[in-house]
């Protein structure tokens, strides 16, 4: 078969040693990053892009995909442990998982979460396997009109997801347009908001903005909190093991939150946090005994921990095949991609064939290696959440600072980080969201470029984002995304 | 002696402000570079749509503030008191200042300068900084930038 023939394929770059080695690498440093609160995958991507220059282009987005999904396996310990969500997808996982925790179960929680987090892996990667190349198939037949009403419907996704104020939402998105148009105009070679800055006449480095707004700015509200006093049991292998009873509760749910999860992945804009949250809805409803939610309920923490994994490995889909990123790391994988010359598109899977089933194996690869990091291994994550987090912060902002530097040898990027940090903190105080600035940053000049060439093809007539199908469909399901975070807001 | 964070809703005239500021900016500008036909669109055709948008929003917040204040809470206003203030203060003071030496040294200074002031800086911010902890990292982190990005990765860096 086809399929076997591509993996086998894949498995030759996958398995060799080096591939192997940064495969490792990228999880254990996404589990690094999952596990400590206060710090998302973003630092470690920013800090090991300056590598990835002199790494083969396949090893380097496996390392860098590594640490996106690794980080997914990481965000649960602190839930459980200390109540405080190591990932924004987590945060459902402290639910039923800190209960638990505070039990005395701590250690069957932290067994069933590495679990039910491959369960959904799988899923999660069959489907990237077995739909990707499909997808792309049929993305190759969008003309400009259909891309363009692609990305809009994706915003849109994004900002319903982003936020519970969906104005707010939607100017974030605004602004993340504006500031993806900084630079030099394609077609006319005009400089746009440069403000005479040669540093910025390639435009704004997708790393700085996204490492102002999402790691400076998170690395600041976390030091303004208080630190929590940490104390934990003993984890011995056999204390692990949970009950039948607790299989029997846990098997259908990781089924249910894969499928969920796997679902919310290919939907470009929606990102794991909105999966894990469905997932635990969908438990909850279903349960004969709704009330003992909440009080360490096992089915409510595998089966939002299957939907977040089944959504990391999922949201590869629209990324690679439509080059439409599910979240803000996603849209900055994108742009390690540019950097290596790779534009993840309808054509990335047919003119990287070897990179991509590569990448599929080595999905394998890392998730097996994250069970045993996890598993026999806990007892180093728990030691690493009692490193204060004021003996490590200067250290994270050290490694962005660099890691940023590095990129283009560019002061001005620090001074961008530094710049859109602050700006970050005041528009999360005036309670806007984040995640969609970085997403419409990285969509924009694809974005004007599609729109340009739909207009100038109908010869200015806008009916053609109607008047074709397929457009016609994502913009309807705009209005319906906008209806539902109306609709919600009332509730 | 203490006082409130914020005025109780001055949130949504704030957003609705910035977003129409940026919209008239962006839309002046983007007219500026020529906004062209809908067939044959110029490069400021896209910008000055984004600004309109961006103009649109700002309104929408601020009318919308108008319209339907932010419910009173019936709890007390939040009180801090100055030291509560200045803990939450300090780091958005320290750390923003702790990056901006790293930037200003690095090529004047060199990297290993240019990380101890970022780390000591910045480590300034906890809430009880641990002096003579923070003084060691200061002292070990250059040490192992040096290791891991100038021999381990090979980057180049002007040292000292």
């Amino acid at each position: 078969m086809e399929l076997f023939a591509n993996l086998a394929d894949g498995a030759s770059i996958a398995l060799s040693w080096s591939a192997l080695f940064y495969c490792f690498l990228g999880v254990t440093l996404g589990m690094v990053v999952g596990v400590l609160p206060g710090i998302g995958p973003l630092p470690a991507i920013a800090m090991l892009l300056p590598l990835t220059f002199y790494i083969e282009p396949s090893e380097a987005i496996i390392m860098l995909a590594g640490i996106y999904y690794g980080g997914q396996y990481g965000g649960s310990t602190a839930s459980i442990l200390l109540n405080l969500p190591g990932t924004p997808a987590a945060a459902v996982t402290c639910l039923e998982g800190y209960p638990m925790a505070k039990d005395g179960r701590a250690s069957v929680a932290l067994f069933m979460t590495a679990i039910a987090s491959l369960v959904g892996s799988m899923v999660g990667i069959v489907l990237v396997a077995s739909f990707a190349p499909v997808l792309a198939r049929f993305a190759l037949e969008f003309g400009a009109a259909e891309y363009f009403s692609l990305m809009v419907f994706a915003l849109f996704a994004a900002a319903a997801v982003g936020g519970s104020d969906i104005l707010k939402s939607l100017s974030m998105v605004v602004i993340g347009l504006i500031l993806g148009i900084v630079g030099q105009d394609v077609t006319s070679g005009t400089f746009r908001f440069t403000f005479g800055l040669p540093a910025i006449a390639d435009g704004l480095n997708i790393v700085a903005v996204a490492m102002g707004v999402f790691g400076v700015s998170e690395i600041i509200s976390t030091i303004a909190m208080r630190s929590h006093a940490t104390t934990f049991e003993k984890f011995s292998f056999s204390s692990m093991l949970p009950t039948r009873q607790e299989w029997r509760q846990s098997a259908p749910a990781m089924g249910r939150g894969s499928a969920i999860g796997a679902v919310a992945g290919i939907l470009p804009g929606a990102g794991a946090a909105m999966a894990s949250f469905v997932a635990y809805a969908v438990e909850l409803r279903l349960s004969r005994v709704p009330h003992l939610f909440g009080k360490g309920r096992i089915e409510g923490l595998t089966a939002p921990e299957s939907a977040n994994n089944a959504t990391a490995q999922a949201a590869f889909i629209p990324t690679l095949t439509l080059g439409v990123p599910g979240d803000a790391v996603m849209a900055v994988m994108i742009g390690a991609l540019m950097i290596h010359g790779i534009t993840p598109g309808p054509t990335f899977i047919a003119e990287n064939p070897t990179m991509f089933w590569g990448l599929v194996v080595s999905f394998f690869v890392g998730n097996l290696l994250l069970v045993l990091l996890n598993i026999p291994f806990v007892g180093i994550w728990t030691r690493l959440l009692q490193v204060p987090y004021n003996a490590l912060f200067p250290i994270i902002l050290v490694l962005v600072s660099i890691g940023v530097y590095s990129i283009n040898s560019s002061v001005v990027d620090i001074y961008l980080v530094l710049g859109f940090g602050i700006f970050g903190l005041v528009m999360a105080r005036l309670g806007f969201p984040p995640a969609p600035l970085v997403l419409a940053f990285i969509l924009s000049p694809m974005m004007e470029e599609n729109f340009r060439r739909a207009l100038l093809l109908s010869r200015g007539d806008f009916s053609t984002f109607v008047t074709s199908p397929i457009s016609a469909v994502f913009l309807g399901l705009c209005l319906v995304a906008l209806l539902i975070m109306v609709f919600s807001k009332k509730m | 002696m203490t006082r409130r964070t914020f005025a109780p809703d001055a949130g949504g005239l704030i957003a609705g402000a910035i977003m129409l500021a940026i919209g008239i900016g962006v839309t002046v500008t983007s007219v500026g570079y020529g906004i062209g036909s809908l067939r044959r669109m110029d490069t400021g055709y896209f910008p000055m749509l984004l600004g309109s948008c961006a103009i649109l929003l700002g309104l929408a917040i601020t009318v919308r503030h108008g319209l339907f204040p932010a419910p009173a809470e019936d709890a007390e206003p939040e009180t801090i008191d100055w030291t509560e203030r200045w803990h939450r203060l300090r780091p958005m003071l320290l750390v923003p200042l702790g990056i901006a030496a790293f930037a200003a040294l690095l090529e004047s200074a060199g990297l290993l300068i240019a990380t101890f002031a970022l780390v000591m800086i910045s480590g300034l911010a906890a809430e009880k900084p641990n002096l003579k902890r923070l003084f060691m990292i200061a002292l070990l982190t250059p040490v192992g930038a040096w290791v891991v990005f100038v021999l381990g990765f090979g980057l180049p860096f002007k040292l000292y």
